[in-house]
């Protein structure tokens, strides 16, 4: 017997052109039919070019777990062409590899390579330990990326912006003496190449920060403590205690260190929403983010969005008393813009967290704890609010996480934290995978997201801020 | 049931004959029947059925002929969602198609009405039935609707993505390796 569906139950097409004429709601799908019996159809059973678009469609973790699934798998998730679009989401400097129009073959193994020795570096590679005595209070907040701007700032008031000279760019500049200071302080007679102390003396302390990061510029603040830095789009915003407590510069990326530092255009004083707080910018501020034309700041009594166009407060959000805020990010997804925000309420709170977005939708949040562990939520955003898979327990007996980084292609968390060592965890497994000792707790670390172009030795650079005030890498 | 909604549907059919002849300035719908391949028959507009690039090559050669078109491979409840996301975006001028570049495909949103359509096909834990997903996703490549492929490649890989490997196998229903191809997948 056939069974007839008449053209009023498939309707929405009618409806929909009718539309056209008058205005009416627009129809919404029809509810759930009910799931019919059915031959099973797994999805093996997809040809390979479907199979194709949905590995195009995941983020570079995803894809790594999918093509260790099986050899089918493997050889589809090593498509060059989603590689080549992973490595430019990423950020990932595509100089490195061969420009799209060479041969797509060595594209794909260039781009897979990368990720393979990237991984390599972080777990098995030799690290080379190098410290720059940079300020002489902790070193609270620091800045790198990829083009190799490291910018730090201190509870001495200082900001100084560096430049990370890489081992080759270093020899052509053909500094016979920068070159000497380095070979110099690497092997100092009474102290381990490694982890050792280096001497306080003002001579070798200049020099070895000559070596490897360059000093391009001091910026001091008019007030007091830097805690918390931004740099995003030629505009580093420095947050931290005394009056004004936030400073905005422009900052271009230096070309040559001759260039003579810009003087500091402290925020004029905007105009507050709350009338029992009036013309007053607070005069601590734990923490900020901004995207080049907002500003978020964190405070001990609440969180403030300003304008930067018109440097003007356009919302204030108060919290009770006790929420001590440490952290604010702001992050976009399509039209929602949604403002993160972690604090300690009580003792086992958050501490830090980083984000990592994974697609239009979605973020990837790693938060670390006061107990030593790591937590990685999946939260989608909607513009009605967000919502967040379970999350991926990182945990191993430590003490309280002070700070988190992500390297996004390679799959890894870098957490430093109060017990003085950097720990580095394999995200994809879920397993620690190397831990680094420091002297010193580690305040903050960040990847720079460029690894050594020595062949022979793959390094990936971290650089961590540490209490006593020196930068290391 | 079946008996009535065809009465009706042939009632109807009557009703818009008259009415084309009372004002023939409308042009009529041009409809036509599709039949699965177990034995269910749908009646679509032209326009939606010309979605599919397989329906408007099949209609292109056999231009007149008012036969109804036996669809090979699909079944009636995958046809059924097909032509309910047909008739939905029929009209629709910004359908992603084959030409689009991966980063495009990638960073492309799913709409509102489509996230709903997708939920249609999960059941109640919550838990999309991907074996339904796969099932549609099949139907639409063989049906060859770039708009739908999308929207489900989309949503399978939004569902496969944050899974780690054990559970990425049960879905793709693939054996665990031996230890020694394990090593292999493991470089």
């Amino acid at each position: 017997m056939q069974r007839t569906h008449s053209t009023e139950s498939l309707g929405p097409d009618l409806k929909r052109l009718k539309l056209l004429e008058e205005d009416e709601e627009e129809s919404e799908p029809a509810p759930p039919a009910p799931i019919r019996q059915r031959k099973a159809a797994t999805i093996d059973q997809l040809p390979s070019e479907l199979l194709t678009a949905i590995f195009g469609l995941l983020a570079a973790p995803g894809v790594g777990r999918a093509s260790r699934a099986c050899r089918r798998f493997w050889a589809l998730g090593s498509d060059w062409k989603i590689w080549r679009d992973l490595c430019i989401a990423d950020g990932m400097s595509l100089s490195r590899l061969p420009t799209t129009s060479g041969d797509p073959a060595t594209m794909h193994q260039t781009a897979l390579r990368h990720r393979t020795e990237t991984r390599r570096a972080w777990f098995r590679g030799s690290h080379r330990c190098r410290r720059v005595a940079a300020h002489n209070l902790p070193v609270t907040c620091l800045h790198a990326d990829a083009e190799g701007l490291v910018v730090s700032g201190s509870w001495d008031g200082a900001v100084k912006v560096w430049q990370l000279m890489m081992d080759e760019e270093e020899a052509r500049e053909g500094e016979g003496e920068d070159a000497a200071a380095g070979v110099g302080v690497e092997t100092p007679p009474a102290t381990p190449p490694q982890w050792g102390e280096w001497d306080e003396g003002g001579g070798v302390r200049e020099r070895e920060a000559n070596a490897r990061l360059r000093l391009m510029r001091t910026l001091q603040s008019q007030g007091g403590k830097i805690d918390c830095l931004k740099y995003h789009a030629g505009l580093l915003i420095t947050g931290g205690r005394g009056s004004p407590s936030i400073h905005i510069w422009k900052l271009e990326r230096p070309s040559a260190p001759t260039i003579p530092p810009h003087r500091p255009a402290p925020l004029e004083p905007p105009r507050t929403l709350t009338p029992s707080d009036p013309h007053r910018i607070p005069t601590h501020v734990t923490c900020l983010d901004h995207d080049g034309t907002q500003l978020v700041t964190g405070h001990v009594t609440g969180i403030r969005v300003w304008d930067l166009a018109t440097g003007r407060c356009t919302a204030v959000l108060i919290c009770p008393p006790g929420t001590d805020i440490v952290r604010v990010e702001l992050a976009g997804a399509g039209a929602v813009m949604s403002i993160l925000i972690s604090c300690i309420p009580t003792v086992p709170g958050i501490r830090c967290s980083h984000k990592v977005p994974s697609g239009p939708t979605g973020l990837d949040l790693v938060c670390g704890f006061k107990d030593g562990n790591l937590r990685m939520w999946r939260v989608h955003l909607a513009p009605g609010g967000a919502t967040a898979d379970p999350p991926v327990t990182l945990s191993c007996l430590s003490d309280w996480i002070t700070c988190t980084d992500v390297d996004a292609l390679a799959d890894v968390v870098v957490a430093g934290s109060w017990d003085r060592r950097v720990r580095i965890w394999d995200a994809e497994r879920g397993c620690l995978r190397r831990t680094l000792r420091e002297t010193s707790p580690v305040l903050c670390a960040r990847n720079t997201g460029r690894d050594s172009s020595d062949s022979t030795e793959k390094a990936r650079n971290i650089l961590e801020a540490m209490q006593g005030g020196r930068t290391q890498q | 049931m079946f008996h009535r909604a065809n009465l009706r549907n042939n009632s109807k059919n009557g009703r818009s004959q008259v009415g084309q002849n009372r004002n023939s300035k409308k042009k009529p719908v041009a409809k036509l029947t599709l039949i699965t391949e177990d034995n269910e028959s749908f009646t679509v507009c032209k326009k939606v059925a010309e979605m599919s690039m397989f329906f408007k090559n099949m209609l292109q050669d056999t231009e007149g002929i008012p036969a109804p078109f036996i669809v090979p491979n699909v079944s009636g409840y995958d046809l059924k969602k097909i032509i309910e996301y047909c008739s939905y975006h029929c009209l629709d001028t910004d359908c992603p198609n084959d030409n689009d570049s991966l980063r495009s495909r990638r960073d492309r949103k799913i709409g509102h009405w489509d996230e709903t359509f997708v939920r249609n096909i999960i059941n109640k834990d919550g838990d999309p039935v991907i074996d339904n997903l796969v099932g549609l996703t099949k139907a639409a490549y063989f049906l060859d609707i770039p708009g739908l492929i999308w929207l489900m490649t989309k949503s399978i890989a939004n569902t496969i993505d944050p899974k780690p490997i054990a559970e990425i196998r049960e879905i793709f229903n693939v054996p665990v390796p031996s230890e020694r191809e394990e090593e292999i997948l493991q470089r």
